[in-house]
């Protein structure tokens, strides 16, 4: 029968057991991958990034051509354990790939209630087809 | 010259005073099954008395030094709670649900109750609603009595919908409850939401000072979950030639 005399523990435990080898974690780096969503609207593109335990002042989002990144600082280190071996992790890190057509200079940032949402702006020139 | 009045029709609500309840929640949108059936079974205590060895099982967990499945069977006092850590897909949710409906017939529950999450893009996080749905007229009251508003419309996919179809069609009487979360992360203030609500409808005191401490970290912890439950529902989807939504 399972003791569940402190509900934290057993939750780490739980996960540990079915997901603990994660799959997407930095382990070298000791950097988190967060959880992202990306989604196409009309005139812009929205990537919504998962940030439990980060303040805003902590946080860090990069463009490139090409990359978003975003790297942001817990506000307390995050231990997972391994077997025997226990990983700190204090960091989030995720970069993706941008969509093509993004108009970089015109992306913008906001941050509420843990879940960064970022916004770029699709740059809307195209080559114009004919309808015949 | 006046219309005589028809006789009301009124169905004899025959749901015992103490019903025997079966509360069913399972990784899915925002986790709110998973995350509010963990810690509803933590609060009251509940016993590990089995599990549903149907369920796929290609993972087990082990826990001072016992194998245990991933689809559990708990229980205390008149209430029952099957719980599953892994996200059940399209191949095995209706052998899982059935597996459900023979436990509840064997063991004489009275209703069960569902509980998942429905996707609200601009959620207002101090404000969450739990909409109810019934399979069943006898258990309308029960809306009603704890002023959950009926889901009056709207579209449920994925496992979800396969449940709900195979509970409608079962002959014990069903209260479905989906409260608004983030679809995709995890949403433990949703899920908070989600036990209140079902305290009041087992008219049990949940106390949640420990999960609001952990709020932040049910976050963390369950995101590989997270992850595997938007594989699995996104794998249900239609083929489409829209853009992936997930970057992994």
């Amino acid at each position: 029968m399972i003791i569940m005399s402190d509900f934290a523990s057993f939750i780490e435990k739980q996960m540990n057991s079915f997901f603990g080898d994660s799959l997407f974690d930095d382990f070298i780096h000791k950097e988190l991958v967060p959880l992202v969503h990306l989604k196409e609207k009309d005139s812009a593109w929205s990537l919504e990034v998962d940030l439990p335990l980060v303040d805003k002042k902590n946080i860090e989002v990069k463009s490139s051509a090409n990359n978003l990144t975003v790297k942001a600082k817990l506000t307390k280190s995050f231990c997972v354990s391994r077997g025997n071996v226990l990983t700190e992790f204090e960091y989030f890190k995720k970069t993706i790939t941008l969509p093509s057509g993004i108009n970089t200079k015109e992306i913008s940032a906001k941050f509420k209630d843990g879940i960064l949402k970022i916004t770029m702006p699709k740059s809307g020139t195209g080559t114009k087809i004919p309808i015949e | 010259m006046f219309k005589k009045m028809e006789k009301s029709r009124v169905k004899k609500l025959d749901l015992p005073k103490n019903p025997t309840v079966l509360i069913l929640g399972l990784p899915g949108p925002g986790l709110i099954g998973t995350m509010s059936l963990t810690y509803i079974i933590h609060a009251l205590k509940m016993d590990l008395i089995g599990e549903i060895e149907s369920s796929p099982t290609s993972i087990v967990f082990i826990d001072n030094g016992q194998i245990m499945g991933p689809v559990r069977i708990y229980k205390k006092d008149k209430i029952f709670a099957i719980l599953s850590d892994i996200p059940i897909d399209f191949d095995n949710v209706t052998d899982f649900t059935e597996s459900v409906i023979d436990f509840s017939k064997k063991n004489n529950i009275d209703s069960i109750m569902f509980i998942s999450g429905i996707h609200v893009p601009e959620r207002n996080v101090s404000n969450l609603k739990t909409y109810g749905l019934v399979t069943h007229e006898k258990l309308e009251k029960l809306l009603y009595e704890n002023e959950i508003p009926k889901f009056l419309s709207g579209v449920i996919s994925g496992p979800d919908a396969t449940i709900l179809t195979i509970l409608k069609n079962s002959s014990i009487p069903a209260l479905v409850l989906h409260t608004e979360c983030n679809y995709f992360f995890p949403d433990p203030d949703a899920a908070m939401q989600t036990i209140k609500t079902l305290s009041h409808i087992i008219k049990r005191e949940i106390d949640l000072t420990e999960f609001k401490k952990q709020i932040e970290y049910l976050r963390l912890q369950n995101r590989q979950l997270m992850e595997e439950t938007l594989n699995v529902l996104q794998a249900q989807k239609e083929p489409s030639s829209a853009p992936p939504q997930i970057y992994k």
